[in-house]
């Protein structure tokens, strides 16, 4: 039995999403705005992959 | 036939040199990877489900910091009637028990003190005597470790908990940020190394679908999880964290970084205490890979630890030492054996930190902007001064050269080729002989001149070279059967969460 007596041993502990609930538009707009910074990180992956090949080019032709 | 077998073993030499860069080379596989956690999350899976949780904190001292985090705690955004926080004093001497009644006492319900009457046995111990209480009662569904001094984020538990709605998923650790402010050069080296060793490298494993390590600070499980591994955490080694997260995979369930829930913590502020901290992890890691041994490099269907990537991550880190030291000797017995040679190896090594070096700084820095607005000085000297100045003077010798005109440097090095000298035998030696340096660094810090010097030899060598140099230290004290201490970090209330 919990501290607060609202649990016992037939209660259910697992963790569970009921599938029926409906998903609140703030969450969704959560989820939507961590996609979208993962999105993100691949412009700037590439952004800094370019970064590099302009460097490369530099070097190789005016410091060889 | 016998010149065919000197030059044999001059490439062998020179493969030996190129190694050296595979640790850099892993390092940028996984920054790439990051690039595919947009297609690669677990977003899709996630539901707004707040399950019944029990945040478990292993305190021993921690009267400066206990308070504040309670409060922090009491402040989440989560239903109050499903949080308990199980405070587990381990003996503490300071004032952390009357901290702990008085915060029962305002949060009744909400906190509760658990004390032991003998501590000292390491947080493993602390952590399992807080979860044979927890776990004796039905109220738990979700089960939250983390440390006295971390501070979390209203935001960080709801979303790391959205996860759970998966009932694949048996773990969830957050992003733990360096929070010390002001705080010193150390702690931003340790801001920039969280973001690599974090945000970037965990969503990787995100994406490869195997995690090292839930951060001891911050890891949610579900109850199930708990139970099946016994409901208990390993206390045989310093590296329960690790442990935990090994045997959540192995049996069968995954394993979630959430990069948007983040918390702070106060990180070492010295090269000693850094040292203690960093030991005890390089242990732990020397301990999961001996225990794991049948592991690496076996792919298998029901995780992803064995994948080769995985391997690869994980030996490029765990050997780095060695690797070091044999790029060092490679390069050394080209310099007297085929000194041409030793100086296209030494080229080609240098050119290929450069580039990984260039992408995983920039790359880093964007990941986590305001942390990168930070520590972007330390992000710049990570790999140390002199590092850094062969990395430049690798990429654009005529340059340098140019620029150090009447300088030592120019008189031995590059003219079309390098010339023979003790700078480049200096050099060819750094890779090795920066964790000696580091290693000083450490020794000296406790010291009158210390105070000066041995920050001074951390941007000398780099952060990096202070890194390896104790992971090698771990493999000395590992193989002498060194007895497994608890040198906890002492911690003085410092994190100011940045608005």
């Amino acid at each position: 039995m919990g501290q607060d007596r609202e649990d016992g041993k037939g209660g259910d502990p697992d963790v569970t999403a009921d599938p029926g609930a409906p998903r609140s538009r703030a969450f969704d707009q959560e989820i939507r705005d961590a996609i979208r910074y993962e999105q993100g990180l691949v412009v700037k992956a590439l952004a800094v992959l370019a970064v590099v090949a302009v460097i490369v080019i530099v070097r190789t032709l005016y410091f060889t | 036939m016998g010149h065919d077998l000197i030059d044999g073993g001059d490439w062998i030499l020179v493969i030996l040199v190129i190694v050296g860069a595979f640790p850099e080379l892993a390092a940028t596989w996984q920054f790439l990877l990051v690039a595919g956690h947009f297609r690669r999350h677990h977003y899709d899976a996630c539901a707004p489900v707040f399950p019944r949780t029990a945040i478990l904190i292993p305190a021993w001292n921690e009267a400066a910091v206990i308070g504040p985090s309670i409060d922090r705690l009491m402040g989440l955004e989560y239903p109050r009637e499903a949080l308990r926080i199980y405070l587990v004093d381990d003996a503490s001497t300071d004032q952390t028990p009357e901290v702990a009644a008085a915060k029962a006492a305002q949060y009744p319900g909400n906190v509760i003190h658990l004390r032991r009457s003998k501590g000292g046995q390491g947080k493993a111990h602390t952590l399992n005597h807080g979860l044979a209480i927890i776990l004796d009662d039905d109220w738990m569904q979700a089960l939250l470790i983390t440390d006295a001094d971390v501070i979390f984020t209203p935001d960080s538990l709801r979303k790391m908990a959205r996860h759970l709605a998966d009932p694949q998923v048996g773990a969830v650790t957050a992003y733990i940020k360096e929070g010390s402010r002001p705080g010193n050069y150390m702690t931003r080296f340790i801001g920039y190394e969280y973001i690599t060793a974090q945000a970037a490298a965990r969503r990787g494993q995100n994406v490869l679908g195997a995690t090292a390590c839930l951060a001891g600070g911050a890891q949610l499980h579900t109850r199930a999880n708990l139970v099946a591994l016994g409901g208990r955490i390993d206390t045989s080694s310093l590296a329960e964290d690790t442990f935990t997260t090994f045997q959540t995979q192995l049996l069968g369930r995954r394993v979630i970084f959430e990069p948007h829930a983040v918390v702070w913590a106060e990180e070492p502020g010295s090269i000693g205490s850094l040292w203690k901290q960093r030991l005890r992890w390089a242990r732990g890691n020397v301990q999961v890979t001996r225990r794991y041994r049948k592991l690496w490099f076996r792919p298998s269907r029901g995780h992803r630890l064995g994948s080769v990537s995985f391997g690869i991550f994980w030996f490029c880190l765990f050997l780095q030492p060695v690797v070091m030291i044999t790029c060092s000797a490679a390069l050394l017995t080209l310099y007297f054996g085929n000194f041409p040679r030793a100086w296209l190896a030494f080229h080609l090594l240098w050119i290929i930190n450069a580039v990984t070096y260039i992408f995983i700084t920039g790359f880093a820095l964007l990941i986590d902007p305001k942390i990168g607005r930070h520590t972007w000085r330390q992000a710049v000297l990570f790999p140390g001064m002199i590092n850094l100045s062969i990395i430049i003077y690798s990429c654009f010798p005529r340059l340098f050269r140019g620029l150090l005109r009447g300088f030592f440097i120019s008189a031995h090095l590059y003219q079309g080729h390098a010339h023979r000298g003790w700078i480049v035998v200096f050099i060819y030696a750094w890779p090795a002989a920066s964790m000696a340096v580091a290693y000083l660094a450490k020794v000296a810090e406790p010291g009158r001149l210390g105070r000066f010097l041995s920050p001074l030899l951390v941007y000398v060598v780099g952060y990096g070279s202070l890194l390896c140099a104790c992971t090698f230290a771990s493999y000395v004290k590992e193989l002498r059967k060194a007895e497994m201490t608890w040198d906890k970090t002492e911690k003085t209330g410092k994190v100011v969460i940045p608005t």
